[in-house]
C-alpha cells in the first residue's frame, strides 16, 4: 500500500516537474534591397528549440531562404540561417539603411491587454 | 444422691426396661451376628443393671451401643452414668438419645433428666459458620463430639474446641475455653472456605458461572473471583451468544487462568436496495454491497448503507437468534442543494434556480473538467479561448470576462481571485473531479450570500465529505487532447465523528494541435498557421478536509501551468514561450457548534493565496518579451448565527470581514522595463440578515439582504426574495427576486497596459436585477419536470471601452461602467428521470435573448427598446439544448452514458454600431455528441471508463475577446477520454 502510494506520489511529481521542450520564434526586420531599407516591424523567421534569448543585441544580419533579415535578438540563428557579416556588402547596407517609410506597424485591437 | 432421686432412678429404669422389651429391641428384624451379640449385650446390661450393677451395665450398654446405635441404649447408657455419678457423660449421652427422637413422651422425660442435671454439669454450647461441622475437643484423635450447633457437657476444665467441614479450613478456639460447673459458656467458630482463585480472561460482558446454570453469578468476565477448590465445569453466557461450557480444574489457594471463548449467536439480516452495489456498513464496518445476506450476531446493529449520489440510509435492526430479518431500502437520489442558501435543504425549498450533476453522472461521463460537467446544464454555456474555459449563465457572458460574473465555490468557499475575481472551471480548478460527490449550480444572483462574484450564477461543488467512505484510491485517466493524470486518495476517519479525507493529484497534456486561419499568413513558413504543440499544461492538486466534531477544515492547492496556442495578447504566433500559470490556494477553518437546541454559530477563518505569472513573446519592435505578474494574498472571517425561535421561522445573521493584504501586479518587456508595478491592497467589511418563514407545509417565503462594501468603491446591497408554494402533491412554485453586484475588479481599475489601456479608479459596481417564476412538477419519485421564466437586467456594466482621446494611430481605453443596460429574457424546461438501477433520462431547452437596452428607463426594458449605438451582445446563444441518458448493459459493471448538447448561434465581439466598425458575425450551431462506457466493481473497488467526447467531431468555434486577433476560436474535436481507478 505505501509503496503503492509512493509509487503513485513519484508519478505525481514526475509530472508536474517536467517541463515542455522550449521553443520560440526567431524574428528579424527584412531588408528591402530594392528600396535599401529595413521594414520597421518584424517578421517571423523560423522556430528555434530553446528557452529564446534578449532581444537587445547589436543589430546583425540574418539570411534565410534568400532573404536578409536584420535583428537585435541574441542568441543562435535558425537552422538553414546564416550571418553573413558586415563584410558582406547586402548586410553593410541592410545595417545602415533606413526604416522603409510606409511599412505599416501592427496595430494592436482595442482591448488588447498585457496580461491577464 | 438424694433418696428421692434414687427412688425415681429405679422407677424410671424398670420402666426404661419394659419399654425397652416392649419395643422388642433390639428387633427380630435384625437377623445378622453383630445384631444378635447387640441384642445380647443389651439384654445382659439390663440385668446388671436391675441388678444395680451399674459398671457392668455400663460396659455391656456400651458395647452393643457400639455395635448398634440405639437411642434407646443411649438412654440406658445416660442412665447408668447418672447411677455412676458421672453427670457429664450422662448428658451428653441424653443429648445424642434425645437427637432425632420423635416419642413426645421420652423427650420430655430426657429434657427432665437434662434438667436434673444441669447444675451439676459443665455446658459448652458450640456454634460455627457455616453449622454442620465436626467438633473435636483438645485433640482430633480423641474422637469427634458430634456436629455443630451443640450444647456438650463436660467435666469442668479449660477446652480448646475444633471444628472440621469439608472445604473449610479448621477453625480452632484461639485460647482454651473455661468451663464451669452450672455454667454454659458459648463458642462460635467462623470457618474460612478453602478456595482458589479464579481469573476469566476476555469473553467481555459474560456472566461468569459453575457447575449449573442456575447457580449465583460469581462476576462478570473479564474478572477475578474466588472459587471453591477442584474439578467444576465454568459456565459463561452473554445474552446474544451461545452458553459456554468448560471443565477447569482450580487449585486452591492458586489464581487459576482462563481464557474461553464465546461465540456470538447470529441471525441473517437481509439487506435488498433498489440500488445495487450500495455499501452495507454495521456497526460502522464494511460489511458487503447491496443485495446481500449477512450472518450478524444477534442483537441490536446499526446498519448504514451508502451509495455515491444518494442519501445515506441508517436503520436500527434487530437481528435475533437463527431468524432471518429482512431490510429494504429505497434510496433517495441526493438531490439537496447547500449553495442556495449556505444551508442543505431540498431543491423544491431552495429560493433560487438549481440544478444538480449528481455523483452517478459525474462517474457515468467522468467529466475531466467543470466545464465540461456544465455543458448540457439548463440555462449554462462553455467558452474556451485556449487560455480559459469560461460560464455562461442565462446568455450573459462577456468574451474575456474570464468567468468573473461566475462564483465557483468548493464547498462553500469562494475560489475566484483577488485580481479579476476569475472563476476557475477547468484544470486551472482542479486536475480531476474525482473527488466531487456532486456539483450544485444555482442560477440567478447570489449576492445576498456570497457578495460580489456570485452575479449571473453560482457554481459550488461538494468535494471530501464527511461521508466519503474509509480507504485509499489510486487512479490514472486520460481526457481530452492528450491530458494524462494520475491521482491517489486517503480517507481515515479517527471516530465515528473525526477523520480525515484528502487527495493528491497530477496531470500534463500535450494540448490541441490547433489551426487559425488568421495567422496562416504570419509566423514562419513553416509555422502556416498551425500551432502543433503549443497547448499543453501541466497542473496539480492537493485538497483535503480534517474534521472533528463541530470544528474542520478544508484546504485546497491547485496550480496550472498552460501554454498559450493562440497569439492571445498580439504575441507571436507559434512562439511555445507564450504561457500562463494559475496557482490558486485556500486554507479555511470553520466552527459550527449548535449552541442551544434554537441557535447555531458558524465561524469561518480563511487564508487565501493566488499567483498569476505569464510571458507573452513579442518582436523587439513591439517591447520584446513581456512577463506580468499577479500576486494576490487575502484573510478573512465570517461570524454567522442561525437561529430558530420557531419551526416555522430561521433567521440567520451574520458579518464578514477580509483584508487583501497582497495585491500586487507588475508587467515589464525588454524594450521598457517595468510598465507597471501597482500594490492596492483593500479591505471588505459586509453584513447580512436572512429570514425564511414557513407559514404553512405548502408556503415558504425567504427574505433577506446583505450589504457589501469595499473599501475602493461604493457599497452595496443586495436583497432577495422569495416565495415557494406547494400548490398539490408534487407540485413547487418559486416566485424569486433579487439583485446581485459585482464590485470592479483590481484588473479592471488599476491595469494599465502598452497597446494602450489606462486606469479606471472611478468604477463603481455593476448591478444585476432579476425576476424569476419557476415551476416543477413531480410525476413521480424519479420523474420530474421543470419549467422557468425570468428577466434580468444589467446596469453599470464594466466593459472596455474606448476613451475620448482614442484615435486609430494612439488607441486609448479603460474598463468603463457603460450608461447602456442589458436586458435578458429568457425560459426554460426541463424533464429528468433521476438515476436507477443505472438508467437516467433527462432534457433540457433554454431559450435566452439578450439585448443592449435604448436606456435605463424600466419603460424600454419591459418593451426591450433595443440601443442604436450597439449590436448584439456577444457570446449569447439565444438556443440551448441537451439531451443525456444513461443505460445499464451489464449492471454497474458496464454502461452507457450519452449527452448530446446543442447550441445556436453566438455573436462575436463586434457589438459597436458606431460607422466603420467591424461587422459583427455569429458562430454556427453546433451539435455535439459525447459517449462513454464506464462500469464500476464494487466487489474489488474498481472503476473505469472510456469514452468518445464530440464523437462527430464537431468544429465548433466560439466569440473570444479582443486579446485574440480571431474573433471566434475553433473548440476541441473528438477526443477520447478513459480511466482507471481502484479503491481498497
Amino acid at each position: 500500500m505505501r509503496a503503492a502510494i509512493c509509487a503513485l506520489a513519484g508519478i505525481v511529481l514526475a509530472v508536474v516537474a517536467c517541463e515542455d521542450t522550449e521553443s520560440y520564434v526567431f524574428g528579424g526586420r527584412p531588408y528591402d534591397a530594392s528600396t535599401k531599407c529595413v521594414a520597421s516591424a518584424y517578421a517571423p523567421i523560423e522556430v528555434v528549440d530553446g528557452e529564446g534569448s534578449d532581444a537587445n543585441c547589436p543589430n546583425r544580419c540574418v539570411r534565410f531562404q534568400a532573404k536578409l533579415y536584420v535583428t537585435t535578438i541574441c542568441g543562435p540563428l535558425p537552422s538553414g540561417a546564416t550571418d553573413p557579416g558586415v563584410g558582406d556588402p547586402e548586410c553593410a547596407d541592410a545595417l545602415g539603411a533606413p526604416s522603409c517609410d510606409g511599412e505599416a506597424e501592427p496595430t494592436p485591437d482595442a482591448g488588447t491587454g498585457a496580461g491577464h | 444422691m438424694t433418696a428421692r432421686t434414687t427412688r425415681r432412678l429405679h422407677r424410671s429404669a424398670l420402666l426404661l426396661s419394659l419399654a425397652v422389651l416392649a419395643a422388642g429391641y433390639p428387633s427380630s428384624a435384625r437377623a445378622d451376628d453383630v445384631a444378635d451379640e447387640a441384642d445380647h449385650l443389651f439384654t445382659l446390661g439390663a440385668e446388671a443393671y436391675q441388678q444395680k450393677d451399674y459398671k457392668t451395665a455400663l460396659q455391656d450398654f456400651l458395647a452393643s451401643n457400639r455395635l448398634v446405635k440405639n437411642r434407646n441404649v443411649m438412654f440406658n447408657i445416660a442412665r447408668t452414668y447418672e447411677h455412676l455419678g458421672a453427670p457429664s457423660d450422662a448428658y451428653r449421652y441424653y443429648q445424642r438419645a434425645i437427637d432425632g427422637e420423635t416419642d413426645n413422651g421420652v423427650k420430655q422425660r430426657i429434657h427432665d433428666a437434662m434438667g436434673r442435671l444441669g447444675p451439676s454439669v459443665a455446658l459448652l454450647k458450640i456454634e460455627t459458620d457455616p453449622p454442620g461441622a465436626t467438633i473435636y475437643l483438645g485433640r482430633k484423635d480423641l474422637g469427634d463430639r458430634g456436629t455443630s450447633p451443640q450444647t456438650i457437657a463436660l467435666v469442668p476444665g479449660q477446652y480448646n474446641v475444633i471444628a472440621e467441614l469439608a472445604g473449610y479450613e479448621d477453625a480452632i478456639t484461639p485460647k482454651p475455653v473455661d468451663v464451669r460447673i452450672g455454667t454454659e459458656r458459648a463458642v462460635t467458630l467462623k470457618l474460612t472456605r478453602i478456595v482458589g482463585s479464579l481469573k476469566v480472561i476476555g469473553a467481555v460482558g459474560a456472566s461468569v458461572r459453575l457447575d449449573v446454570e442456575d447457580s449465583p453469578q460469581l462476576c462478570v468476565a473479564p474478572c477475578e473471583t474466588p472459587a471453591p477448590p477442584g474439578q467444576h465445569v465454568l459456565i459463561l453466557s452473554k445474552s446474544g451468544f451461545r452458553t459456554t461450557r468448560q471443565n477447569i480444574n482450580i487449585k486452591a489457594n492458586a489464581l487459576n487462568e482462563v481464557r474461553p471463548d464465546i461465540e456470538a449467536e447470529t441471525g441473517s439480516l437481509v439487506v435488498n436496495a433498489d440500488e445495487r452495489d450500495a455499501v452495507i456498513e454495521i456497526d460502522g464496518k464494511t460489511k458487503g454491497f447491496t443485495p446481500s445476506v449477512l450472518q450478524v450476531p444477534v442483537g441490536r446493529h446499526e446498519l448504514r448503507v451508502t451509495l455515491r449520489g444518494f442519501r445515506p440510509v441508517t436503520r436500527l435492526v434487530e437481528v435475533k437468534a437463527n431468524q432471518q430479518t429482512q431490510v429494504d431500502l429505497q434510496l433517495v437520489s441526493a438531490d439537496a442543494v447547500e449553495a442556495a442558501s449556505r444551508a442543505v435543504e431540498p431543491i423544491e425549498d431552495a429560493p433560487a434556480s438549481v440544478s444538480l450533476i449528481t455523483s452517478p453522472e459525474l462517474r457515468a461521463m467522468h467529466y475531466p473538467t467543470v466545464a465540461e460537467a456544465m455543458r448540457g446544464v439548463r440555462g449554462v454555456y462553455v467558452s474556451d479561448d485556449t487560455g480559459y474555459k469560461t460560464i455562461g449563465f442565462r446568455g450573459f457572458g462577456r468574451p474575456g470576462d474570464y468567468g468573473n460574473r461566475a462564483l465557483v465555490l468548493v464547498d462553500g468557499m469562494p475560489t475566484n481571485d483577488n485580481w479579476v475575481w476569475s472563476s476557475y472551471v477547468g484544470y486551472d480548478l482542479r486536475t480531476d473531479l474525482d473527488d466531487v460527490e456532486r456539483i450544485e449550480v444555482v442560477r440567478g444572483p447570489g449576492s445576498v450570500l456570497y457578495g460580489t462574484g456570485a452575479f449571473s450564477g453560482a457554481i459550488n461543488l461538494i468535494t471530501h465529505t464527511r461521508d466519503t467512505p474509509e480507504g485509499k484510491e489510486v487512479g490514472v485517466s486520460t481526457a481530452n487532447d492528450g491530458v494524462a493524470r494520475a491521482r491517489a486518495r486517503l480517507t481515515h476517519h479517527f471516530s465515528p465523528d473525526s477523520g480525515v479525507t484528502m487527495s493528491i493529484a497530477g496531470a500534463k497534456a500535450a494540448g490541441r494541435n490547433l489551426y487559425i486561419r488568421e495567422y496562416a499568413a504570419d509566423g514562419p513558413p513553416s509555422v502556416a498557421g498551425n500551432a502543433r504543440g503549443l497547448d499543453g499544461f501541466y497542473g496539480a492538486t492537493f485538497s483535503g478536509r480534517a474534521w472533528w466534531k463541530w470544528l474542520s477544515a478544508q484546504w485546497s492547492f491547485n496550480t496550472h501551468d498552460k501554454q498559450l496556442p493562440s497569439a492571445q495578447f498580439d504575441s507571436i504566433f507559434g512562439d511555445a514561450r507564450s504561457r500562463q500559470s494559475d496557482t490558486r490556494t485556500f486554507l479555511e477553518l470553520k466552527a459550527d457548534p449548535k449552541i442551544t437546541e434554537n441557535l447555531t454559530s458558524i465561524t469561518r477563518a480563511y487564508v487565501n493565496g493566488y499567483l498569476f505569472r505569464s510571458k507573452v513573446p513579442r518582436f523587439p519592435d513591439n517591447g520584446g518579451v513581456e512577463r506580468d505578474t499577479f500576486d494576490g494574498a487575502w484573510a478573512g472571517g465570517e461570524q454567522r448565527f442561525v437561529w430558530t425561535p420557531i419551526a416555522p421561522l430561521r433567521i440567520t445573521a451574520g458579518g464578514e470581514g477580509q483584508y487583501h493584504f497582497v495585491v500586487h501586479q507588475t508587467g515589464a518587456n525588454e524594450t521598457d522595463g517595468t510598465f507597471l508595478d501597482q500594490k492596492n491592497p483593500f479591505s471588505l467589511v459586509a453584513g447580512y440578515l436572512l429570514a425564511d418563514v414557513v407559514p404553512s407545509p405548502k408556503i415558504k417565503i425567504s427574505a433577506g439582504a446583505r450589504l457589501d462594501k469595499y473599501s475602493f468603491t461604493d457599497a452595496s446591497v443586495n436583497p432577495r426574495i422569495a416565495f415557494i408554494g406547494k400548490p398539490y402533491e408534487g407540485g413547487n412554485v418559486k416566485v424569486m427576486f433579487g439583485k446581485a453586484f459585482r464590485a470592479p475588479s483590481a484588473y479592471e481599475l488599476y491595469n494599465i497596459a502598452g497597446g494602450g489601456q489606462k486606469q479606471n479608479t472611478a468604477l463603481k459596481p455593476e448591478d444585476l436585477y432579476s425576476a424569476e417564476v419557476e415551476y416543477s412538477h413531480r410525476f413521480s419519485p424519479t420523474v420530474i419536470a421543470t419549467g422557468a421564466v425570468y428577466a434580468n437586467w444589467i446596469r453599470d456594466l464594466i466593459a472596455l471601452r474606448d476613451l475620448p482621446d482614442a484615435t486609430p494611430d494612439a488607441p486609448s481605453y479603460a474598463y468603463q461602467n457603460t450608461p447602456v443596460p442589458v436586458g435578458t429574457f429568457g425560459g426554460e424546461l426541463e424533464v429528468r428521470r433521476e438515476w436507477r438501477e443505472g438508467w437516467m433520462l433527462g432534457a433540457t431547452y433554454s431559450y435566452q435573448k439578450s439585448r443592449y437596452l435604448a436606456s435605463k428607463s424600466f419603460g424600454d426594458f419591459v418593451s426591450f427598446e433595443k440601443a442604436q449605438d450597439l449590436k448584439q451582445v456577444p457570446n449569447s446563444p439565444n438556443h440551448l439544448a441537451s439531451l443525456k441518458g444513461g443505460v445499464p448493459i451489464l449492471s454497474r459493471s458496464l454502461m452507457l452514458m450519452n449527452r448530446v448538447t446543442f447550441e445556436g448561434p453566438r455573436y462575436d465581439r463586434n457589438d459597436s454600431n458606431a460607422p466603420g466598425s467591424l461587422p459583427q458575425t455569429a458562430t454556427s450551431s453546433a451539435f455535439l455528441w459525447d459517449v462513454v462506457l464506464s462500469g464500476t466493481e464494487a466487489r474489488w473497488g474498481l472503476s473505469y471508463s472510456l469514452g468518445l467526447y464530440n464523437l462527430t467531431d464537431t468544429r465548433w468555434r466560439v466569440p473570444v475577446s479582443s486579446e485574440f486577433r480571431p474573433n471566434t476560436l475553433v473548440q476541441s474535436g473528438r477526443t477520447v477520454l478513459a480511466s482507471a481507478a481502484v479503491t481498497f
